[in-house]
């Protein structure tokens, strides 16, 4: 994952959602899941503020918990969300990287 | 990372968020490693933790407050008559603080704006700012050769003051730019200051330079002048290159050296300062007025720097001993020594600087102080007795609500709620009233200007300290009905309810407690309008009482000669022509003219020797004097008692003549024949008392008219040579017809007379009695203020009451009770209370009354119209407040009442 630090993509809340679109996960897991799916290594800080709004927001989940480790879940509303907002950045990608001469 | 650690981050974080999220979050530390970037992300994600706790904190107060708030308005709008006289009562009553403590701090409190003001002294008559006489010396207005000697004896051996500073008069000045023409001059305020004016005050230049003190030497004058910041923005808009821009002030060309601190507009604080002229430049600039060099020219006043260690009061001796000194030094006249070596010379702190208006207004600024004071008491009580009577009457509602469960804490807050919103709508009121009033109140003291100098009229901490005791008081009064109204318990309050009577459950009582503030508004509403009554009266009196001349009927024109430099037989000559041409124009009785004239604050006075007449103290040999054209008490319509007016035949070279007021005439001779009698002025020439006038209150009807002479112009019964020429013409119409005719005709005699003063007489007469109008108006506003809150007290205590008697009432018409008796019933209870208040109100008019006895100019102390009136008036006002809720009671239906009381 040798990659240049300005390509990284980070915004937490979206990452998070994208995490859990895969399965219920706990903190620990997301953040190296995260980091395996975009070279982003979000930090504790970072992490539970994602985690905070997109709970209070209803687009994650807690599950039961199992030990200290609470693990969340996506919810419907949060696929919707995190569809809606994938699919914009697809277009835009498209677009930008359609300007940039891309192939 | 240790678990230690990661509890010292968690720790961090809100409580709220910790509760929540804590354990997991310790998990997920623990699993990390402890870096210098987890650190920082996860402080960062604590402060926005932080942020996010308080955005919804604040969030939950304000929709409580918006909730409580529109719940408290709604509650409110039920009772739109009982909310609005709330909001009324304290508007006025901070309003009128607001706006009285304003001008209360413009004129008496506020220090001037110059280095260390309190080491500040001020010699000189306070009200003789304007002041330029000529003839005998004086110890409370000052000439330029006394400045000179006194400044160098006190500097030298500085045992009062460090330094003595200068300030005179220039009168009306024409400055004009470059090339304007001599009719488009420009007349700004300006003031003769000696050369270390800037000095001794501490004030330096923005821009520029103010002036080096120096000798103040007349033959070494530098031709410069400094001007004020607000004159620079006015007049110049802050133009950069103001310095060494060229003037022409009067008939000298001067250069503008600087533009004085932004601050600082001059010592005089009801009219600020435009220009400052070198005193040393006076004779350039008015060439033809009477010398300074001259000791007998007074018409300067003096601002001291104390020496250090020197209290004001040894620095009033040592001054008063230096001026005296130097009068008799200078004495010209045989026995002139003795009387100057008694006179009084006036010496007061400096801190304020110089006022005309402050020693006039500050007796009257402090008693209207005091009376607004005292009435936002009043609106105090009024609100305690409005809301107190109105959480009496919520109490059922809120006892409903306590037994239904809510909270205490919430009622109270809700009863505060719609106590703020009244203070809120009361506030604002009271801002509008204050601003208006202030600026109002500042232009009728002081001048359209020095208003504007002051600014907005309200100061902004002035504002805010009234508010603020507005709010806490209201909240004082607020908070007490607020818990008692929340402690209700629902089965006594129903109770209560139920027997109709006191919702205490005490003692039946017919008013309420509150009810002893009725009366003490009443007395302190029958005060004020006894006062207001008694100072309106005065005004009226000096407004339409016969002055000795015919006030309604004369015009008064005053020209500029010395400007032109008329004088000797030219002077004469013009004179009889202008008042020859006047008194042929249509409409007009009679026309003449005299040197100093009426109304017009130019004065003179001589000493005189009288044979048989030996006075008891040296001031008995004071005479004022006017200088009169033919026919003078014909034309101004003034009484002659005996003997003959001044006539065309005293000439020059014939003996010379005066007419005496009666005034003068009794002082002199008693009830001897004073015709014919002679008397020597200054000059020493014997003059023949030819006639007797009766006296004529030529410069101001407020105070006792001075032993008074009339001297043919052309005889100059005093050796002074101070030609200056007011016209006096007598209409047989309405006088402001005729002023442009008066004018034109001026124009066609000597187109290029430089007219000062054309006006009818009856409007100068009206500017000397100003405070006495304002102060009356004031009073009058007040006492209309208190009498309209002795209603609103009255209405909410007998609403109050009437409501508690519902029951009571109710049961009585079921009973057979005629109408007219529970009216009567409901009154007498609220008319005994407006009894006592004006019992209690009569010994305290008295008195009041003898403490304004010198503002009453004759009046007797207890006119009978200026007692019964505001009798009348609170009875008449206390009436309909009454009558409104009585007639309420009595409409109450039988029916309706005993539901109530079942």
């Amino acid at each position: 994952m040798a990659r240049d630090e300005r390509g990284y993509y980070s915004d937490p809340p979206l990452l998070v959602l994208a995490s859990l679109a895969e399965g219920p996960k706990h903190g620990y897991l997301m953040i190296t899941d995260i980091e395996e799916m975009s070279g982003t290594r979000l930090g504790p800080g970072a992490l539970y503020g994602a985690i905070t709004r997109l709970e209070r927001q209803g687009l994650i989940a807690r599950l039961d918990e199992r030990e200290r480790r609470q693990p969340y879940r996506i919810t419907p509303e949060g696929r919707r969300v995190l569809r809606a907002k994938l699919e914009t950045l697809r277009a835009f990608s498209h677009l930008g990287l359609k300007r940039l001469g891309a192939t | 990372m240790t678990p230690r650690s990661a509890r010292r981050l968690l720790s961090l974080y809100p409580a709220a968020w910790r509760d929540r999220y804590g354990v997991e979050f310790l998990a997920l530390l623990e699993e990390s490693r402890l870096t210098w970037r987890i650190l920082v992300d996860v402080i960062a994600g604590a402060g926005r933790e932080w942020i996010r706790a308080g955005g919804a904190l604040s969030r939950s107060i304000t929709v409580d407050v918006v909730q409580d708030a529109r719940v408290g308005a709604r509650s409110l709008s039920r009772t739109p008559v009982l909310t609005a006289m709330a909001c009324l009562t304290l508007g006025i009553g901070v309003g009128a603080n607001t706006a009285i403590f304003a001008v209360v701090d413009a004129i008496l409190i506020r220090a001037l704006p110059v280095d260390r003001p309190r080491e500040l002294v001020a010699i000189g008559k306070m009200t003789a700012v304007d002041g330029h006489t000529t003839g005998a010396t004086r110890a409370d207005l000052f000439s330029f050769p006394l400045y000179r000697d006194l400044r160098a004896r006190l500097e030298t051996d500085r045992r009062a003051v460090t330094g003595l500073a200068a300030s005179g008069t220039a009168g009306p000045v024409d400055v004009q730019f470059g090339n304007t023409a001599p009719g488009d001059a420009e007349h700004p305020n300006a003031r003769f200051v000696s050369s270390n004016y800037f000095s001794v005050l501490g004030i330096k230049a923005q821009r520029g330079r103010v002036f080096a003190p120096n000798g103040d030497s007349p033959s070494s004058a530098e031709p410069i002048v400094v001007i004020s910041d607000s004159y620079w923005r006015r007049r110049f808009d802050r133009a950069n290159d103001v310095i060494g821009r060229r003037l022409k002030i009067d008939d000298a060309d001067v250069t503008i050296a600087g533009v004085a601190a932004r601050s600082f507009d001059g010592e005089i604080i009801e009219r600020p300062t435009d220009i400052w002229l070198p005193l040393a430049l006076q004779p350039i600039v008015q060439p033809r007025l009477a010398s300074i060099a001259n000791r007998g020219t007074s018409w300067l006043l003096f601002l001291g720097r104390l020496a250090p260690g020197v209290t004001l009061d040894r620095a009033r001796a040592a001054i008063a001993v230096a001026v005296r000194a130097e009068l008799v030094a200078h004495a010209t006249l045989p026995g002139e020594g003795a009387r100057l070596a008694k006179l009084r010379v006036p010496v007061a702190s400096g801190r304020q600087g110089l006022s005309g208006v402050r020693p006039k207004f500050q007796a009257a600024l402090v008693t209207l102080q005091a009376a607004v004071g005292l009435l936002l008491l009043i609106v105090c009580a009024n609100l305690a007795n409005l809301l107190g009577g109105r959480a009496a009457v919520r109490r059922m509602e809120m006892s409903v609500r306590l037994a239904l469960g809510a909270a205490r804490g919430r009622l109270v807050r809700q009863l505060l709620t719609e106590t703020a919103l009244i203070a809120l709508c009361g506030s604002v009121l009271g801002v509008a009233l204050a601003s208006w009033g202030s600026r109002a109140l500042q232009v009728a003291a002081m001048s359209a200007e020095a208003s504007q100098a002051a600014g907005g009229g309200i100061d902004l901490p002035v504002f805010v300290f009234t508010l603020l005791v507005g709010v806490v008081t209201l909240f004082g009064t607020g908070l007490a009905p607020a818990v008692t109204g929340s402690r209700a318990d629902l089965a006594s309050t129903m109770r209560a309810g139920a027997r109709g009577l006191s919702a205490s459950g005490g003692r039946r009582a017919r008013i309420p407690v509150g009810a002893w503030l009725v009366p003490a508004q009443v007395t302190l509403c029958f005060v004020l309008l006894t006062g207001a009554a008694l100072l309106a009266r005065s005004l009226r009196k000096l407004e339409s009482d016969a002055p000795g001349f015919d006030r309604d009927h004369l015009v008064v024109a005053k020209v500029d000669v010395q400007r032109r430099g008329i004088v000797g037989p030219g002077f004469m000559a013009l004179a009889n022509q202008l008042s020859a041409r006047l008194a042929a124009l249509p409409g007009v009785v009679a026309a003449t003219y005299s040197q100093n004239g009426f109304f017009l604050s130019t004065d003179a006075d001589a000493i005189v020797a009288v044979p048989g007449f030996a006075g008891r103290t040296s001031d008995d040999s004071l005479v004022t004097y006017d200088l009169v054209g033919p026919g003078y008490v014909r034309a101004i319509g003034g009484t002659l008692l005996r003997g003959r007016d001044i006539e065309a035949g005293d000439r020059a070279s014939s003996p010379s003549v005066v007419v005496l007021n009666e005034s003068a005439a009794r002082f002199f001779f008693g009830d001897r024949e004073a015709i014919g009698r002679t008397m020597y002025f200054d000059v020493g020439v014997p003059t023949t008392v030819v006639g007797v006038v009766a006296d004529v209150h030529d410069h101001s009807l407020t105070t006792a008219v001075e032993r008074r002479a009339y001297a043919p112009y052309v005889q100059q019964i005093s050796g002074e040579t101070h030609p200056s020429l007011t016209l006096s013409v007598r209409t047989a119409g309405d006088p402001a017809s005729i002023v442009s005719l008066v004018r034109s005709a001026i124009v066609a005699t000597d187109p290029t007379l430089p007219q000062m003063v054309v006006a009818p007489l009856e409007s100068l007469v009206s500017n000397t009695i100003r405070e006495q109008r304002l102060v009356a108006t004031l009073a009058s506003v007040f006492g209309g203020v208190a009498l309209l809150l002795a209603g609103i007290g009255l209405y909410g205590v007998m609403s109050y009451a009437v409501t508690r008697r519902t029951a009571e009432i109710g049961i009585r018409a079921a009973l057979g009770a005629d109408r007219s008796d529970m009216l009567r019933l409901v009154m007498a209870d609220g008319l005994r209370l407006v009894a006592f208040g004006l019992a209690a109100g009569l010994p305290i008019t008295v008195w009041v009354a003898h403490a304004l006895r010198t503002q009453l100019y004759g009046m007797p102390i207890l006119d009978p119209i200026a007692v019964t009136l505001p009798i009348a008036s609170v009875l008449g006002c206390a009436f309909v407040g009454i009558l409104i809720p009585a007639v309420r009671a009595t409409r109450v239906s039988p029916t309706t009442a005993l539901k109530q009381a079942g």
